[in-house]
């Protein structure tokens, strides 16, 4: 017995040994900057999201009337703190975004600026990049395509407006900083027309295709694609002497007025990074866009190779939408876009090959029109995964 | 090449003819011996290797091959439907003037069919960092070598050294992108002394540990990329898209086994207590051309104290031996995160995880007691005639997460009770064995303050799983043949195990073997 009792001490005091865990946790504090002259009560309700970067959670408050939230008990580590918030003034939504990383490895006490965001006409409903997967399980790609959005009561004209990629595929540090007033693009494909050549009616679209064909009958095609673009308003149709871009004739092509990395087609990158924008070049004519263009090339010396590849450079003020369209979460940290134009970022959770879409949510229906929302931040307004759905407005 | 085959044609004939004589009278060496080792030498039941020099007796050796089959949906999440191992082993004890020698060599080839969110040879190891991966249905192929010596010798009349060491190595992989192949290394060393004085036997042994799992993980299809999960707790991870990845664990262990023993003769006894501490890395990246891991993420550390007090005691009157061991395993365990960016450090280009923080973020702790009794009715010294063995085993767990609050724990209760009787018909043995296995949950909790899908997935299905009541009848058949050359008896021995649990779920265990004892 005694032999027994020796051996129960023993075993207690080595179970000691092992220490509980002693962990940190962090008070983080707030203040959003909003306008001195706002209310107190439009102040409050703003959601701020604490996203921990390298794990899959968030934490959620609402800002007080002072324009403060306070998240306690926050363990160490890199975040976003993430502002959306809305109301109405003068008779007119209001949307305010923010964003800041935040290191947490002590207790915080900071700022957060914030954009009044404006809504446009135009807006990027759907982006379908992914691709499919054929029979044979290769990967298909040309049946990417854009759809861009009348968000208004009117009918609007798309002529002489352009879509943009951003130069970077987001997977590094944005190279860009320098330039906080413009954004950076390898890609730039105008509509054409004069201003009312192309008109949009309220509540409707244009499609955007890479190959307009309807690609689950196309010889040449893919019968497990989820879309037929046969009748796709617009084309990106690269001209080559060798032809591998199909044109059809049934499509109108959009100008090509910068594509840096000349290949024989347009590609969006299959698994994401692809990020796109609407934007109004500066000038009245085709010939004033290609001039601003010209005007406006900044090289940047490739990392591969001794080249040096030129870009364009376009005021944010241009920018009409954006959407950060990043590989996947884990991607969020390299934001690319000014939050002005996309506080968030968005994603196809299902990846390469899932002939799944990012779209648009949709806000209200008035009169039979849809009207998608739109703050400006594709974290908040774009569902992700979802079937492709071009035309189709529910 | 004629030769070999000329060798084994012979080799085959002899044992026919040794098959088909009649032998004397029954061998000292049988199915049992192994058994009755053990029960009658506890120190065998340690660690300490000097305790070979306690065999005064029969030194049995074997030969055999086996198949393992497991197959049901009474499983864990990250277990196969079903799992089949084909196994050759061959362990002998051996005295060579002053030395007791130890040696076996085992080969197992297995396959675990339609696994599902695993990525690392055993996610069963009790660390909470392992890998995984959301593409199901895959088939691990696993080939493993264990090899194992000791011996013991004594250096005077009341002293005796002994060393021992197991060594395993094996690859597991698996058939679907993304695929892992995992390298494993395991290898222990230990030494020890025993100081004997009249009846009574002290020993004491140190260990050495040392775990490598080398994990490499790839994906076949061109431009395909898949999302690999890291996970660092109950329902916390972090994840990636990644076309290939890397990781490797490293596990370093050093402990001692101290014992006490008195032994008169008819009343054996032996009190025990084993520490060992241990502590596993993880490192995170990919591997450069030159397969270094030198510039590679330091994901988590994982430190661990493993308390084992045991005692061994054998009751032996002639021909009936009471034997009965009671063991307490306490396993406590301290997880710590380490908090890494890749950032750009001077002034060169060149990129490296530089360290934020070290934070403690996960505890548990196992108990595992038994006490098993068993009585065995000898037909001679070395030949069993019947016994029973009755066990219970309590077994607890309890593991948490600090922030965000994720902790689960539950506590079960396992009793079986076996009976077994030897039939000696001639020269040759038939044996049957037969009880039931019972398992009652005395509570379980779980509550997460995150949930996603690994929650949804893998922790409330797995939880069920280990919380589930159960009971388990078992049979065990046996066939033993002396022989007359080289080996003392031919042997096929044949368990089954059905599992049924309370949800209706069920699993069949199958283990069946054949060789030569000697």
């Amino acid at each position: 017995m005694r032999k027994i009792l020796i051996y129960i001490f023993v075993l207690f005091i080595l179970s000691s040994c092992i220490k509980d865990p002693e962990f940190k946790s962090f008070d983080v504090n707030l203040k959003i900057n909003f306008d001195n002259e706002l209310s107190g009560e439009l102040k409050e309700g703003a959601k701020v999201v604490l996203n921990n970067l390298s794990k899959n959670y968030s934490l959620e408050e609402l800002s007080t009337s002072e324009g403060i939230v306070n998240f306690s008990g926050i363990e160490p580590g890199f975040y976003s703190a993430t502002v959306t918030h809305s109301f109405n003034s003068n008779g007119g939504n209001v949307y305010i975004n923010g964003v800041k990383n935040l290191n947490i490895f002590s207790s915080v006490d900071d700022t957060i600026s914030i954009f009044e965001s404006r809504t446009n006409a135009f807006i990027i409903k759907e982006f379908y990049y992914s691709g499919s997967l054929t029979p044979a399980g290769n990967s298909y790609s040309a049946d990417q395509y854009i759809e861009i959005y009348n968000n208004t009561s009117n009918t609007q004209y798309i002529d002489g407006l352009s879509i943009v990629e951003h130069e970077s595929y987001g997977t590094g540090d944005n190279y860009w900083t320098f330039l906080p007033e413009d954004i950076v693009v390898k890609m730039i494909w105008t509509f054409p027309g004069d201003g009312d050549d192309y008109p949009v009616g309220s509540g409707k679209s244009v499609i955007i295709a890479r190959d307009a064909i309807d690609h689950r009958d196309d010889p040449n095609g893919n019968p497990l694609c989820p879309v037929n673009l046969g009748d796709a308003d617009f084309e990106f149709y690269v001209f080559k002497a060798s032809g591998d871009d199909k044109d059809n004739q049934n499509s109108t092509n959009l100008i090509e007025n910068l594509f840096t990395f000349r290949g024989s087609d347009v590609v969006f990158h299959m698994k994401g990074g692809s990020a796109i924008a609407l934007v109004s070049l500066p000038g009245d004519n085709e010939e004033e866009r290609k001039e601003y263009v010209n005007n406006n090339l900044i090289a940047k010396e490739s990392t591969l190779t001794s080249d040096t590849r030129f870009f364009c450079k376009i005021p944010v003020d241009n920018v009409l939408d954006a959407v950060e369209v990043v590989f996947d979460e884990s991607y969020a940290i390299y934001k690319r876009f000014p939050i002005q134009l996309d506080a968030g970022c968005t994603y196809d959770p299902l990846g390469t090959k899932s002939a799944k879409c990012i779209r648009r949510k949709i806000k209200e229906v008035i009169n039979g029109r849809t009207v998608y929302q739109d703050t400006n931040n594709s974290s908040e307004d774009f569902l992700k995964g979802v079937d492709p759905k071009p035309r189709i407005y529910e | 090449m004629n030769k070999k085959i000329l060798l084994t044609i012979l080799l085959s004939v002899q044992m026919i003819f040794c098959l088909a004589s009649e032998p004397d009278s029954l061998k000292n060496v049988s199915l049992s011996s192994f058994d009755l080792l053990k029960i009658n030498n506890p120190w065998l039941n340690t660690s300490n290797p000097a305790g070979l020099f306690k065999i005064k007796d029969v030194m049995p050796s074997t030969i055999n091959l086996g198949l393992y089959l497991e197959d049901g949906d009474y499983k864990r999440v990250q277990q196969g439907d079903n799992i089949m191992h084909y196994r050759f082993l061959t362990e002998s004890y051996l005295n060579l003037h002053k030395f007791n020698l130890f040696g076996s060599f085992k080969y197992d080839k297995s396959y675990e069919s339609n696994l599902d969110y695993s990525c690392i040879n055993n996610p069963f190891r009790n660390t909470p960092y392992t890998m995984i991966d959301t593409i199901g249905g895959d088939k691990c192929d696993r080939e493993f070598f264990t090899v194992k010596g000791g011996f013991s010798v004594p250096l005077s009349e009341k002293l005796t050294l002994g060393g021992g060491v197991v060594y395993n190595i094996g690859l597991s992989s698996q058939d679907r992108d993304p695929r892992p192949q995992n390298k494993v290394l395991d290898f222990s060393v230990t030494s020890g002394l025993m100081y004997s004085l009249d009846k009574f036997n002290f020993g004491l042994n140190f260990i050495y540990e040392y775990y490598n799992e080398d994990i490499d993980v790839k994906i076949i299809a061109e431009n395909e990329y898949s999302t690999l999960f890291q996970i660092h707790g109950p329902g916390m991870f972090n994840y990636h898209r990644a076309s290939s990845f890397a990781r490797l664990y490293t596990n370093d262990g050093y402990g001692l086994d101290a014992q006490i023993n008195y032994d008169n003769g008819d009343f054996n006894t032996l009190f025990g207590a084993k520490v060992l501490f241990s502590k596993e890395e993880v490192h995170d990246g990919r591997k450069a051309a030159n397969a270094s891991w030198s510039v590679s993420k330091f994901d988590s550390k994982f430190e661990g104290l493993d308390v084992n007090v045991y005692n061994h005691t054998t009751i032996n009157n002639g021909l009936s031996i009471h034997a009965i061991s009671a063991n307490a395993i306490i396993k406590t365990y301290l997880g710590t995160e380490i908090i890494q960016k890749l950032e750009q450090v001077g002034n060169t280009d060149l990129e490296q995880w530089v360290t934020y923080a070290e934070e403690e973020k996960y505890g548990s702790t196992h108990i595992d007691a038994k006490l098993i009794y068993n009585f065995i009715r000898l037909k001679n010294k070395y030949n069993k005639n019947y016994g029973v063995k009755l066990a219970v085993n309590y077994f607890s767990f309890e593991e948490k997460y600090y922030l965000p609050e994720q902790a689960q724990s539950y506590e079960n209760l396992l009793a079986s009770i076996y009976f077994d009787k030897s039939f000696y018909l001639g020269k040759s043995v038939f044996s049957v064995s037969a009880g039931c296995k019972y398992k009652t949950n005395l509570s379980g909790k779980q509550d997460f303050e995150q949930t996603n899908f690994i929650v949804d997935k893998l922790l409330i299905p797995d939880f069920k799983y280990l919380t589930d009541s159960y009971y388990a009848p078992g049979l065990m058949i046996s066939y033993e043949k002396n022989l007359t050359k080289y080996f003392d008896e031919f042997f096929i021995n044949t368990n089954v195990d059905l599992i049924r649990a309370s949800n209706d779920a069920s699993r069949v265990i199958v283990n069946f073997t054949f060789g030569v004892n000697f």
